[in-house]
């Protein structure tokens, strides 16, 4: 149990320092040393993403930076994507789960290389127009969405991921944003947790009710990752800094070959 | 210098171009949506949207406290009485049972499908800003989201 609880800290910490969900990093470390059932390791994931999508929502709230309208059109698409990815998770086997996990941990690690440094232009397009103050200028930022139908398959694809193996799926929707429909990228990070929440509670409802979630593991994580966080955004919110990304991308990758290890060894 | 001015002009004709596209596309795809109004907000909506955070802000911490202090309670009694914990959370139906025999399985599957409802105190907090903005459009989507939820539901067998 407390074994549990410092592995809990240690991902919600590492997760809010680097601006990453705690699901891509929790899954390896249960399954792989404590033994954890892989299904039982996503649906604990899902909590601690619910979780910390709520605790960062709060502060979101007040600064009034999420785009409701549009968060609402792409949760259509993320929440019938997490509907269908729950179900598939609770039908598919345990290895097929592990090797698909692995696949997404390399994704991660190389996409995490290009993060946005400049947000594609934001203006007023006549689509879902909206404003917001930014908190650091005072300045009123106006921005209208480009290219919808593509980032509804997107969403769909996120929310399809994060259903079927228990990750925010932040990674995707957030570029997803900021890069292709023109969202100013606190604006997406805003609105991206306010999706990541509703649609893992979609797929947390499906792991409740089929009886994936252990108390004994999933409270003790929770918890954990709450208080991490905390301890994470205390700590120097996003570091930059190139070397600690460098150390995160390898674990990654290690933890790729694990899930594969796992997927193999049955 | 002049073509420096010009071509962002250009860009962004191209790209509401674009875009009036993608929404033409989309709303033959779902018939629900316009391009909304762009007039910008009055002072008193902003007033009101920031109200309602406020409202959605407190709404999230209490969700998250709440839950925390159930599942504390629930960790709490089972050392208290020395019940073990439970491998699985309860069916819907067996919580109020759990709860009225003080078992702590009842606390914990409390606790956490609290934990499970916070988020969609946020989609509730949208759906009173489209009705009271009277933006019946967008009242529907969040109502399809919200289907969408009671759809996996009934898929889970609860």
């Amino acid at each position: 149990m407390l074994v549990i609880l410092s592995i809990g800290l240690l991902v919600g910490a590492v997760g809010a320092m680097l601006g990453v969900g705690g699901g891509i990093l929790l899954i390896p470390l249960l399954t792989a040393f404590l033994g954890v059932p892989i299904k039982t390791a996503i649906s604990t994931s899902i909590l601690c993403v619910i979780a910390t999508s709520s605790a960062a929502g709060a502060v979101y709230a007040v600064r009034s930076l999420t785009h409701n309208r549009l968060a609402m059109v792409l949760e259509t698409a993320t929440t019938a994507g997490a509907l269908t990815g729950g179900i598939t998770a609770v039908l598919i086997s345990p290895n097929l789960l592990a090797a698909l996990f692995g696949f997404v941990l390399i994704f991660v690690a190389f996409s995490m290389r290009k993060l946005p440094k400049e947000d594609r232009k934001s203006e007023p397009t006549g689509v879902l127009d909206t404003s917001y103050i930014d908190p650091r200028t005072g300045e009123t930022v106006t921005y209208g969405i480009r290219c919808l139908p593509a980032g509804m398959g997107a969403s769909f694809i996120a929310g399809n991921l994060s259903g079927l193996l228990g990750i925010g799926g932040g990674i995707i929707k957030v570029p997803m944003m900021s890069l292709l429909m023109g969202v100013p990228l606190r604006a997406s990070i805003a609105t991206s947790n306010f999706m990541i929440g509703i649609t893992a509670a979609t797929s947390a409802i499906i792991y409740y009710a089929r009886g994936y979630i252990d108390p004994t593991v999933a409270i003790p994580t929770a918890l954990g990752v709450l208080l991490g966080a905390q301890i994470g955004t205390r700590l120097g919110g996003r570091l930059r800094s190139q070397r600690l990304k460098q150390i995160f991308q390898l674990v990654l990758l290690v933890f790729a070959v694990v899930m594969f290890y796992q997927a193999w060894r049955g | 210098m002049t073509e420096g001015i010009k071509r962002p002009d250009m860009d962004a004709s191209r790209e509401t171009q674009e875009s009036a596209e993608s929404v033409q596309f989309l709303k033959e795809v779902l018939g629900l949506l316009k391009t909304p109004e762009t007039a910008p907000e009055t002072e008193q909506e902003i007033k009101s949207r920031r109200r309602l955070n406020e409202l959605v802000h407190r709404a999230l911490i209490v969700g998250l406290a709440l839950s925390t202090v159930i599942l504390l309670g629930g960790l709490t009694l089972s050392a208290v009485t020395r019940q073990p914990l439970p491998g699985r959370v309860t069916g819907f139906g067996q919580i109020v049972a759990g709860l009225k025999t003080g078992s702590p399985a009842g606390f914990l599957s409390l606790g956490i499908l609290l934990l499970i409802a916070t988020p969609i105190l946020r989609i509730l907090g949208s759906l009173i800003e489209f009705i009271g903005k009277r933006d019946w459009r967008y009242a529907l989507v969040t109502i399809l989201v919200l289907l969408i939820l009671g759809a996996s539901f009934i898929a889970g067998g609860g």
